[in-house]
């Protein structure tokens, strides 16, 4: 299920979430859980057995892990099965194509490709239980004895599909008890009405918009090349971090506090800065589980880029199978160590609009490299960036006018300006009944509005065909 | 406070429930005239979990019965509008009128040039002469009307891939003046003026004298039509379209996939798709027969719907007439050219989906 689908806001998320409040404490966890597989089940109906896998093997593991009286070797032992177990599952699903096809295409073989599917989520539950055991193992966390609870952790349904990548630690303080607060319910209501807003009155915007730029690769003069790239740029941060609202929003409507996933990204001062700004849970993560252990910046500069390689290739392809993922990780790989090595020195003494501009315009392109995966598409994208076919057509103009309002909105709303302003507007009234009135006023409207856009959207004018 | 926060958070759920389950319990539409689909109902959503049927049955029928979905689909498409948005589901959205948008991408150039070799075969194997009335896209004559700088496919290169594989083609870009009221407002189809002109320009081209519009004694049947554009992009500026329909010699008789019709079907126009009124639609194999013009041979035609609208002002100079559609038969062209006596094939299509 998406949140932004008529079954989940209109039946799942408010049947789930009466159901969970009416129910005794103690029945919570239990129905979550439930609720969670449910929610899951209903796009991947087989696919759920190996969510329910991971979860009995990684609670199995993390018991094990603290048996009194185990050895540091067996431990250790475990934790590799774990890992490998875990990569392997994700590996198998979501890469055994990708090696075949590329297999085939340097040994000029044919062997044929899986027919399965990706299981949805799978690279964000993966990490969770990742992040489990081996924090069970470093003696982070203690592990989690009651497996109810724990399969709650790894299935909860805000986080589950899309993030953000909650790791056990996060939550760990809010597994048992929860706080049960209206006004913090309340809180929650603000923020998912926000992430559905963003999703639906934005990015499906540009999402309509990027469609048509791109199908016209290879024809493109460069400014409409890079209005498409601003286009993608506006549909991924407003679909995700909307996706993202909507599940720390939930969370907190069921009493969590999931870590947030985005601040403000496109107002970064530099890549470096980007990175620590976007999908925030994947880079701590990789930066936790992966940099640090590897040995971080504590081996030398030879040896950071080394680890900086590793850690920039493998966040290129957890996005997706392809080498333009690859390559996508690769090129931010590059822009980093010349930050790291001289360029952020640089951009530190020179003024803020520098940066920012040098930062947009690495993402943009960094965007386009992430859109295209096809190879000749890319191509023939790029071609078009750098002005192979012009720079200028009346169909810019077309774009600008048909898209310009829904362009300047974005770019609006992916500042902290509209966000600062409203807080100061009822600044002075902030804890009185009227400020709340204001903001729920605000969030029915624009529910109201998302409504109107999701039931639009699914609209379906079939005029020629219907045999 | 709390109380407050506790009363927005009911409100807040209950009302998506209620809209929720008001939408699947109360009885809804099981056809969606507007969109030409049948709409999925609560009680025909498939009960099999496993194949996934039963949640995709789910979606559709609460996105399908949602209780203010017209109201939704047209305040949406004002505010798209109003956000500066010319292009919405594929219709411009031009002055007072829209117009179809075909893109580059809608167009396979690919089987445009295909489709023409094959009607060359045919008719070589027929042994007799073929012809092709190549209709233009309202986007690619009315250009004048579309927002500034909006895509349209390139008409050159189809009806250059026409005529390089039929010679006698008719390019109806150029040999008509067209104007606003050659096409619908609310539809991509051309109207009674268009289909007219079209017809003139057919023979004038083909050296014959036309017959004058007034000979046809145009009829309006209807004032009320919103057309296929419409649907995509319901906007409240924009009126709805008149539709006229020429007169038909006494005598004349219309068989379509063995059954008998008339040229017009009334019917149509308590309906939503008032277009339908010619013919009732398209038809795989239709026959049309004039004793009166006894003695002026048989013409084949293959055709899409806008020669619907224009084989009428046709009727009175053919025998018979023979249409095609293969969007809704497997003929094969040749041996029905051969079986009906055809003395000529004319392929009657628009250029973009030829």
């Amino acid at each position: 299920m998406v949140f932004s689908s008529g079954v989940f806001l209109f039946l799942f998320l408010p049947t789930a979430v009466a159901a969970y409040h009416i129910l005794p404490a103690r029945a919570r966890n239990l129905f979550l859980f439930a609720a969670s597989l449910v929610f899951y089940a209903w796009e991947e109906p087989v696919y759920v057995a190996i969510m329910l896998f991971s979860t009995v093997f990684d609670y199995v593991n993390g018991r094990l892990l603290e048996k009194e009286g185990m050895k540091q070797r067996t431990r250790k032992l475990i934790l590799v099965l774990s890992v490998t177990v875990n990569i392997g599952l994700l590996a198998f699903f979501k890469y055994t194509n990708f090696i075949i096809d590329t297999a085939n295409g340097i040994f000029g073989v044919s062997v044929s490709l899986i027919r399965l599917s990706l299981p949805v989520g799978i690279s964000f539950y993966t990490f969770q239980t990742l992040s489990y055991t081996v924090d069970v193992y470093r003696g982070k966390v203690r592990a989690q004895r009651n497996i109810i609870d724990f399969g709650m952790y790894i299935c909860m349904f805000p986080q589950l599909i899309a993030g953000p990548i909650v790791r056990y630690a996060d939550i760990e303080d809010r597994i048992k008890d929860r706080p049960r607060d209206p006004e913090d319910a309340a809180a929650g209501i603000f923020r998912f009405v926000c992430g559905l807003s963003k999703k639906v009155l934005i990015a499906n915007q540009f999402g309509a918009l990027w469609d048509d730029i791109s199908a016209r690769a290879g024809t493109l003069p460069a400014a409409a090349a890079w209005i498409g790239a601003l286009a993608f740029a506006f549909q991924i941060y407003f679909d995700f971090s909307g996706y993202s609202d909507m599940a720390v929003g939930i969370g907190r409507v069921l009493g969590f506090r999931l870590p947030e996933n985005f601040r403000y990204p496109y107002e970064a001062t530099s890549v470096t800065d980007f990175w620590r700004r976007w999908h925030i849970t994947l880079g701590v993560w990789f930066r936790e589980y992966v940099y640090i252990p590897l040995g971080g910046n504590k081996k030398g500069l030879p040896r950071q880029i080394f680890n900086m390689l590793v850690v920039w290739a493998l966040t290129g392809i957890w996005h997706g199978a392809g080498w333009n993922f690859l390559l996508w990780g690769l090129f931010f790989f590059v822009l980093l160590v010349i930050e790291k090595t001289f360029l952020l020195k640089l951009l530190k003494r020179a003024p803020a609009a520098v940066g920012r501009l040098w930062t947009l315009l690495a993402v943009l392109f960094s965007w386009t490299l992430f859109a295209c995966d096809d190879t000749g598409l890319l191509l023939r994208y790029l071609s078009d960036l750098f002005g192979a076919n012009g720079f200028f057509s009346p169909s810019v103009l077309y774009y600008l006018s048909s898209y310009g309002a829904v362009f300047a909105v974005a770019a609006l709303f992916s500042t902290h300006f509209p966000k600062a302003v409203a807080e100061r507007a009822v600044g002075r009234i902030k804890n009185r009944p009227a400020a709340f009135v204001i903001k729920a006023a605000a969030a029915l409207i624009a529910l109201a509005l998302s409504i109107v856009f999701v039931v639009g959207d699914a609209y379906d004018p079939f005029l020629y065909f219907r045999f | 406070m709390k109380k407050l926060s506790f009363s927005f958070c009911v409100l807040f759920f209950s009302a998506l429930l209620a809209l929720g389950i008001a939408s699947l319990a109360l009885p809804g539409n099981t056809f969606s005239e507007l969109e030409n689909r049948t709409l999925k109902t609560a009680s025909a959503v498939s009960s099999d979990v496993l194949g996934g049927r039963f949640q995709s049955d789910l979606e559709d029928a609460v996105s399908d019965q949602f209780l203010l979905r017209y109201g939704c689909v047209t305040l949406g498409t004002e505010i798209k509008y109003l956000s500066g948005r010319r292009d919405i589901c594929g219709a411009y959205v031009c002055r007072g009128r829209l117009i179809r948008k075909v893109a580059e991408s809608d167009v396979s150039y690919g089987e445009i040039s295909a489709h023409a070799e094959k009607y060359a075969r045919a008719a070589d194997r027929a042994g007799i002469p073929l012809a092709a009335v190549v209709v233009p896209s309202a986007s690619v004559v009315l250009r004048g009307e579309l927002p500034y700088g909006a895509e349209v496919f390139d008409s050159d290169r189809a009806t250059a891939l026409i005529s390089e594989a039929i010679p006698d083609t008719l390019d109806l870009r150029t040999a008509v003046a067209w104007d606003t009221d050659c096409f619908y407002r609310t539809d991509h189809h051309w109207t009674a003026r268009g289909a007219y002109l079209a017809y003139r320009a057919w023979r004038e081209y083909r050296g014959e004298t036309p017959r004058e519009i007034e000979e046809f004694s145009l009829e309006t049947v209807t004032g009320d039509f919103y057309g296929s554009l419409y649907s995509k992009a319901p906007l409240g500026g924009i009126a709805p379209d008149t539709i006229e329909i020429p007169e038909i010699p006494d005598g004349v008789t219309v068989t379509a996939d063995g059954k008998e019709i008339g040229v017009y079907d009334r019917g149509a126009l308590s309906e939503k798709d008032k277009y339908k009124i010619f013919f009732g639609g398209n038809h795989g194999v239709l026959t049309i027969e004039n004793p009166a013009a006894a003695g002026k041979g048989t013409l084949l035609v293959v055709k899409d719907s806008f020669a619907n609208s224009l084989v009428p002002f046709l009727i009175g100079d053919h025998e018979k007439i023979v249409m095609i559609d293969e969007r809704y038969a497997t003929v094969d062209i040749a041996s029905l050219a051969t079986e009906t006596g055809a003395g000529e094939i004319v392929i009657i299509k628009e250029g973009a989906f030829f």
